[in-house]
């Protein structure tokens, strides 16, 4: 029984099996790939709006969300949002334990209820998402779909088994190509010190802030700008972002990034930007199992062997055996089971990261590497 | 890098006593530690004179020795042992500072000890306040306007240029001892002047407060490679301006945004880093509510409380860690324990979420001021986990065990008056979170409530969340509402952590009811993992909780039980309070590892007591940090199923839990388990008086008399009868709850006013109350047939005050052979007629020759680590053997008893706690107990006594005497010739110094404190420390209003004393046996042994 105002809300499996639960957010049914990030509660806002979650219905591990409420939609001096990672909420079905109704903190204007209204999000709260991460784990990600039925409506379950099983794997579509911006767009901070092509494959704003703050003026391309385009703004450096969905979607920016191999063009990847410059290496990649999505994700920095602890989102990885003949070799190597966490060119200033260095949400950690990419467009 | 094996033998610090600001945490820290190194073959040494924890156990360390832990005598121990490394930052703040002493004593390098993890200059960062500001600012961390000044002129001037309010903090003190806002000049005069005096360095710092900023906190990791991690983040409830230690605390932070939250982290990291910490350290801030602004507002280079809080919190055990990041592994080397195959570098994500409140015992103390604030108060604290705040929070009320049934639905008296209610959200007591819930249900507004409370709202809408289910559930009628609703509101309250008795209590009906309403509707909790990645990776550990937002369990209990497994519950302490600590641990842990050596399929541990070892989750092959109520038990019961529950150990907690299961039995019978050892029945027939009494008339036993009374008038006309003083005391108690004397019927009346408030249900009991007599104790174990007296221990004082706060020796010093023969001829009749299988001690007095009965407990008792270590046997294995059905073994009885004598002395911390008067009675005071074994009585006295932080004057000094009444006066002369002979000054009030006088000896006369301008006077003697103890043996309570004024100057003496740290000795017969021990340890050197080393190495029945 649910209470008048309250509305029931279903989230499927493809194979049938079903959790019910209360809904919020918007009314209506989505289906996509489900997966469940073990993100703190601090920082739900940045996780919905991360352009990586396309497609996705998105458990949070974490029991208790939307405590400090949504910011407003505000830019600051550059004309990038402030509080978001994206102009709009990009998860697709957004499963939690509770959704705080009465958030409380001074930059809130509204409830995490009422974001996913206004963007038109379905979501599910008093749900198991424990159990539900515990499936995930043991069998994999898995499509599903999730619905949001008015108040007293009584959900159909056999209708909706017909209906899950037509759900197709939107990994199948080029989704980097879907977030991706339609048109160029400048950032000129005062006085910059060079210029940054960004291949927007579904880049998060903390990647192009960090980039501002370090007086790097930024150009934001489509996902299927050529080289010779990209080479027209005669670039410091050009960086790979990262971005939703199945790396070998990405054909064009695997061929940019080939020329940039060959050209010796100082090159950063992040996230599905790692991927693509381990597929422009030679190497292959391969579907991990349930992903890494997270923010307490330990990395060794092989040179090294020190461990920072970074921010992930990814469904795919770089499988590294193949890395050997190439001229790259790994530059991070997760902790726990040993995936690849990063690449970097034996002698060229090309190298990227799995993992988030922008965080956001997450931690700081690996923030440097943006330092790190400054001193190989300076030629050190 | 890893191993450092250079380094073969090392000496571990511990925490000694436990009292206010340092409790049973650093027993898990150590016990931690200990092991991380055995693992790694190194030879250990352990100072701690905290004979109740685990790690004095033998078997955790190579050489434990019952010493204190000051500079003189750890460099004794050092001198012997010679160790090539030193583990400093396990023993809480005492550790600390005698590391600190020892190394400006230039110790360490006369012997060539390396300090192993944390360098001693980080510690002296952290603690020196010049010195942690210049370290922040090095950090880019801001901290509060701050001034160390170590004069009052100075004060003076700093308080001018930062205004009121102002914050000030006392320097090298425990738990910020001395601190506190201040709000005007005359406060600042009081508070300045007795920081300076009181702090080890004379230094305060007056600082800018923050007052109503949010309180967050960040346990960091860092190794020698400097890979960095943070454990756990957590936010208090309370704002900056309440201890964290006083403090509800949750963790993981609740409110802070991603930027909120990563700032501060960053902000840890950059200070761990700048300040080369190796191992653990807690950083707490304040972060203003409408700003990105923020302040580091102190660092613990060490384990500390809320480490020990974050360690369970998450599931990392934090101290484990950082011993083995000290012997020189980097973090990447160590695995994540909890799932056997990740790292231990990283940051656990949680899945539920952790309240901790701390457990205040001020009703026990005469005088203390209620209101909490930047002094810690608090004796222990409780941890509870859930999936809703409200869930937690509900259950940690409950497990404070103070008769509350949660948010909602508890028997408090109200506070009608609105700007009284106001003022008490603005000036916190203890019962805050109560009167937070009062004022939302009087209808303050939520913003109003936050504005002087400065609760962030979120927490207040929690509540308001529960006072809301409230209504709905007073609305719902089992008759007339429909299967659905009561199905939803039952749902929704349990979701929100009501427990059932709270539910029948709001609806008005029965417990047991709401269970099968609920049961019939399939509203279950279930089992879930704590496994520090939120399920991602498979936990290879048992450490579970119960929780109602989940749809299945985490265990596969069908398949154990199948598998026919053998399991037996082990029932907790629960909180550590006035009376209950670490001893009940001790006797828990031992029990559950005494089972497994005995091949127990499943050892199971319930507790939820975040301070102890029993909670650490490799201890029991599955732990339950869960609620020890009969609801949540029977829960625990019902899923297991299996062989036995245990409740001797835990205390009265768990001893309790033997008769509830009486009410819950149509559902504990379909367990199938039972009641190890000693029956419900028989717990019964001890805790019941009258039963109890009859008995003992039966078996020809005697006992004080006494009658079981329900009436007022009854209890005036028995007491004229037996003749004053009497005993008021109510059934089922520990450490004297509401334990009064009464030495008039004035008194008596008011005594039975609060005794019949603490217990409605039980009649209370009055006894003839004896002072002249000897108190005599003995613990044994009974397997039914045979029985096992561990050792009698005898009282130093005279009966009257309560054991927990008596001085003990074991053998007894003053007791005739034929009568301690009579003594264990009558335990043992006793422990047969009750059919004791497990644990037991009986208290007796000693008067006239005659041996009386005073209590009988069926159970583990405070005493029995104390009667295991000096006796060599571990009672506890004994215990576990005849809970399994064994019979004693007969070789133990032949057991020799060493030729040794050991000491337990009582740890009082009355200097935390403003106002409280330093007296003694039959409800317990201390919050701790040491004992130190010695060659002989003197020998271990003075051990024991220095290890409570007493400074005995040994060979000169300045004794302050003052005693009211004619018998007493004539009592102390003996006393004080003695004294005068050993060469020390007598200083005395009025009438003594005149008493003293007539006797001939020589004293000189000290004005009362009140007695303002004239000199000399006792309180410029005090405060200029030129006594260095006083000697006030109270005069007895009486309402009369002649003795007040006595009263009133005595309590002003006593509490003057203890605030500036000079040994107040309010017993005669102790400080007789102080003076005699003065005398002849003067004549030879104190002994440095070990535990083992009193035991000649063998201990064959641990």
């Amino acid at each position: 029984m649910h209470l008048k105002y309250e509305r029931p809300a279903i989230l499927m499996f493809q194979d049938g099996r079903y959790f019910e639960g209360i809904g919020f957010g918007a009314t209506k049914r989505i289906s996509g790939e489900i997966v469940f990030t073990t993100i703190t509660g601090a920082g739900y806002n940045e996780t919905l709006t991360d352009p990586s979650y396309q497609e996705q219905i998105c458990i949070m591990t974490h029991p208790l969300v939307g405590n400090y409420g949504v910011p407003d939609w505000i830019r600051d001096e550059n004309g990038l949002l402030m509080h978001f990672e994206s102009d709009s909420i990009k998860v697709k079905g957004y499963v939690v334990n509770e959704c705080c109704k009465e958030p409380s903190h001074y930059e809130s204007v509204k409830s995490l209820d009422d974001f996913l209204q206004e963007q038109d999000v379905p979501g599910i709260e008093w749900i198991d998402t424990r159990a539900l991460t515990k499936i995930i784990r043991d069998e994999g990600v898995k499509l599903g779909l999730l619905q949001v039925f008015n108040p007293s409506e009584k959900p159909d379950i056999e209708k909706l088994k017909q209906e899950v099983k037509t759900i197709s794997d939107p990994n199948d579509k080029h989704l980097a190509s879907e977030v991706s911006t339609k048109q160029l767009i400048e950032y000129i901070p005062e006085n910059p010190k060079g210029t940054v092509v960004l291949i927007d494959l579904g880049v998060k704003l903390n990647i192009i802030r960090n980039l501002l703050m370090r007086n790097l003026k930024v150009i934001v391309v489509p996902y299927n700008l050529d080289y010779d385009k990209i080479m027209d703004y005669n670039p410091d450096g050009v960086l790979i972002s990262n971005g939703p969905g199945d790396p070998i979607k990405c054909e064009n920016a695997i061929k940019v990034v080939k020329n940039l191999i060959e050209n010796s063009i100082p090159t950063m990847g992040i996230c599905l930007g790692n991927q693509i410059l381990g597929l422009a290496a030679g190497a292959k990649t391969y579907k991990l199992k349930y992903g890494h999505r997270g923010g307490n994700k330990p990395v060794i920095h092989v040179p090294t062997g020190r461990c920072y602890i970074t921010t992930q989102n990814h469904g795919y990885s770089v499988r590294i055996e193949n890395l050997e003949e190439s001229d790259f070799k790994q530059l991070f190597d997760n902790a726990d089971d040993n995936t690849n966490e990063g690449i970097i060119h034996k002698t060229k200033p090309i190298f990227s990261v799995q993992f988030h260095p922008e965080a956001n949400p997450g931690p700081l950690d690996t923030i440097d590497l943006f330092d790190y990419f400054i001193k190989l467009m300076e030629g050190n | 890098m890893p191993l450092d094996k250079s380094i073969k033998k090392i000496l571990v610090l511990g925490s000694g006593a436990l009292k206010i600001g340092q409790a049973g945490e650093f027993d898990y820290s150590g016990s931690q530690a200990l092991k991380a190194l055995k693992e790694e073959g190194i030879y250990t040494i352990l100072i701690n004179p905290n004979i109740a924890t685990i790690q004095t156990d033998p078997q955790l360390s190579d050489q434990v020795y019952l010493l204190p832990i000051t500079a003189k005598y750890v460099e004794e121990v050092i001198k012997k042992e010679r160790p090539g490394g030193i583990l400093l930052s396990f023993g809480g703040q005492t550790a600390l500072n005698v590391g600190v002493e020892l190394n400006n004593n230039r110790i360490f390098e006369k012997y060539n000890i390396k300090v192993l993890g944390t360098p001693i200059e980080a510690i002296e960062a952290t603690e020196d306040r010049e010195l942690f500001v210049k370290a922040m600012k090095r950090s880019n961390v801001k901290v509060c306007k701050s001034y160390a000044v170590d004069n009052y002129e100075a004060a003076l001037k700093a308080a001018k240029e930062i205004g009121f309010p102002l914050m000030i903090r006392v320097g090298y003190t425990l738990g910020g001892r001395g601190s506190g806002i201040i709000y005007n000049l005359e406060e600042f005069e009081v508070f300045a002047k007795r920081g300076i005096a009181q702090s080890m360095i004379n230094q305060i710092l007056i600082e800018e407060s923050v007052w109503g900023w949010k309180e967050i906190e960040y346990e960091v990791v860092r190794d020698s490679e400097d890979n960095c991690m943070i454990n756990c983040n957590m936010e208090n409830f309370d704002p900056v301006g309440i201890h964290t230690g006083e403090s509800i605390v949750v963790a993981p932070s609740q409110t802070l945004t991603n930027e909120e939250y990563h700032m501060l982290r960053s902000a840890s990291i950059r200070v761990i880093r700048e300040l080369g910490i190796i191992g653990e350290c807690n950083i707490q801030y304040a972060l203003d509510p409408y700003s990105k602004e923020f302040r580091a507002i102190e660092i613990n280079a060490r384990l500390s409380r809320s480490s020990a809080l974050a360690s369970k919190a998450t599931g990392y055990p934090l101290a484990y860690i950082a011993a083995k990041l000290a012997l020189g592994y980097y973090l990447t080397e160590l695995k994540n324990t909890i799932t056997g195959i990740t790292t231990a570098c990283f940051e656990p994500a949680l899945d539920y979420i952790v309240v901790k409140i701390p457990r205040w015992d001020l009703d026990k103390f005469r005088r203390v001021n209620h209101h909490i604030g930047s002094q810690m108060k608090s004796v222990g604290e409780v941890m509870a986990i859930g999936r809703t705040f409200e869930e937690a929070i509900q259950k940690a009320i409950r497990m404070l065990d103070i008769d509350m049934k949660g948010i909602v639905g508890n028997d408090l008296e109200p506070i009608d008056d609105y700007n009284k209610l106001k003022y008490e959200l603005k000036h916190p007591t203890d019962k805050r979170i109560f009167r937070v819930a009062e004022a939302i249900k009087k209808g303050i507004s939520i913003n109003e409530i936050y504005r002087v409370s400065r609760i962030d709202k979120w927490f207040l809408y929690k509540i308001e969340n529960i006072i809301n289910i409230e209504k709905d559930l007073r609305r719902l009628d089992l008759l007339e509402s429909s299967n659905e609703e009561k199905e939803y509101q039952l749902k929704k309250a349990k979701r929100f952590g009501f427990s059932d008795s709270q539910i029948a209590t709001i609806m008005g009906l029965d417990t047991i009811t709401i269970r099968r309403l609920r049961k019939r509707y399939n509203i279950l909790p279930y089992t879930n993992q704590i496994d520090t990645l939120a399920a991602e990776w498979p936990a290879q550990t048992n450490y579970l909780y119960l929780t109602y937002s989940a749809i299945e369990d985490d265990i596969d209990y069908e398949k154990e039980i199948e598998e026919n497994l053998q399991k037996i519950i082990v029932l907790g302490s629960g909180t550590y309070r006035i009376g209950s600590s670490v001893e009940f641990d001790w006797g828990c842990v031992n029990m559950v590892w005494k089972l497994k050596e005995l091949n127990v399929d499943q050892v199971i541990m319930v507790n939820y007591n975040p301070e102890t070892v029993s909670t650490d989750y490799d201890i029991s092959d599955k732990l339950y940090f869960e609620e020890l109520s009969g609801e949540r038990v029977v829960d625990i019961c019902e899923k297991e199923k299996g062989y036995g529950v245990v409740v001797s150990v835990g205390g009265q907690i768990a001893n309790n839990l033997a008769v509830k299961f009486q009410k819950y039995n149509e559902f504990f019978r379909k367990t199938n388990l039972k009641l190890l050892g000693t029956q419900g029945i028989s717990i019964n027939n001890a805790e019941n008086r009258k039963k109890f009494s009859s008995l003992l008339d039966h078996l020809a036993i005697l006992q004080p008399i006494w009658d079981s009374i329900t009436e007022k008038d009854e209890a005036l006309r028995f007491a004229k009868e037996i003749g004053y003083p009497v005993l008021v005391r109510p059934s089922f108690v520990l450490s004297g709850a509401a334990m009064r004397v009464a030495h008039d019927p004035q008194t008596l009346g008011n005594v039975l006013d609060l005794a019949s408030k603490v217990s409605k249900d039980n009649p209370v009991v009055l006894t003839k109350f004896f002072t002249d007599s000897r108190e005599i104790e003995c613990d044994g174990v009974s397997d039914g047939e045979n029985v096992f007296i561990g050792a009698i221990i005898e009282h130093i004082e005279n009966a009257g005050i309560h054991s927990g706060d008596a001085t003990m020796a074991i053998p007894p010093q003053t007791i005739p052979n034929e009568i301690i023969e009579n003594l264990i001829s009558i335990s043992k009749k006793i422990a047969l007629a009750l059919k004791i299988k497990g644990p037991f001690n009986i208290q007796y007095l000693l008067r006239e020759g005659k041996l009386y009965v005073i209590e009988c407990n069926l159970r583990s008792s405070r005493s029995m680590p104390l009667v295991s270590k000096s006796r060599g046997i571990n009672l506890m294995k004994i215990a576990a053997e005849v809970i399994l059905g064994k019979k004693i073994d007969q070789k133990i009885m032949n057991i020799p008893v060493g030729n040794f004598v050991a000491i337990k002395c009582p740890q009082f911390s009355f200097m935390r706690l403003d106002g409280a008067d330093p007296v003694l009675g039959v409800e317990m005071a201390s919050t701790g107990e040491v004992a130190c074994i010695g060659d002989d009585l003197p020998d271990a006295l003075i051990k024991a006594l220095e290890s409570t932080d007493l400074k005995i004057p040994i060979e000169e000094g300045n004794i302050l005497i003052t005693v009211g009444g004619e018998k007493l006066k004539k009592d102390i002369i003996p006393l004080a010739r003695k004294i005068q002979s050993l060469g020390f000054s007598i200083f005395a009030t009025e009438h003594t110094s005149e008493a003293l006088e007539t006797a001939g000896i020589r004293n000189l006369k000290l004005s009362k404190i009140k007695e303002i301008g004239e000199s000399p006077n006792i309180l410029d003697y005090i405060r200029e420390r030129k006594i260095n103890m006083v000697i006030n043996i109270p005069t007895i309570t009486m309402e009369a209003e002649k003795y007040k004024r006595i009263m009133e100057d005595e309590y002003e003496i006593r509490r003057l004393a203890v605030e500036y740290n000079i040994p107040v000795i309010i017993n005669l017969q102790l400080a007789y046996a102080i003076f005699d021990a003065i005398e002849q340890i003067r004549e030879r050197t104190i002994s440095i042994k070990s535990l083992n080393e009193y035991h000649n190495g063998e201990m064959p029945y641990w």
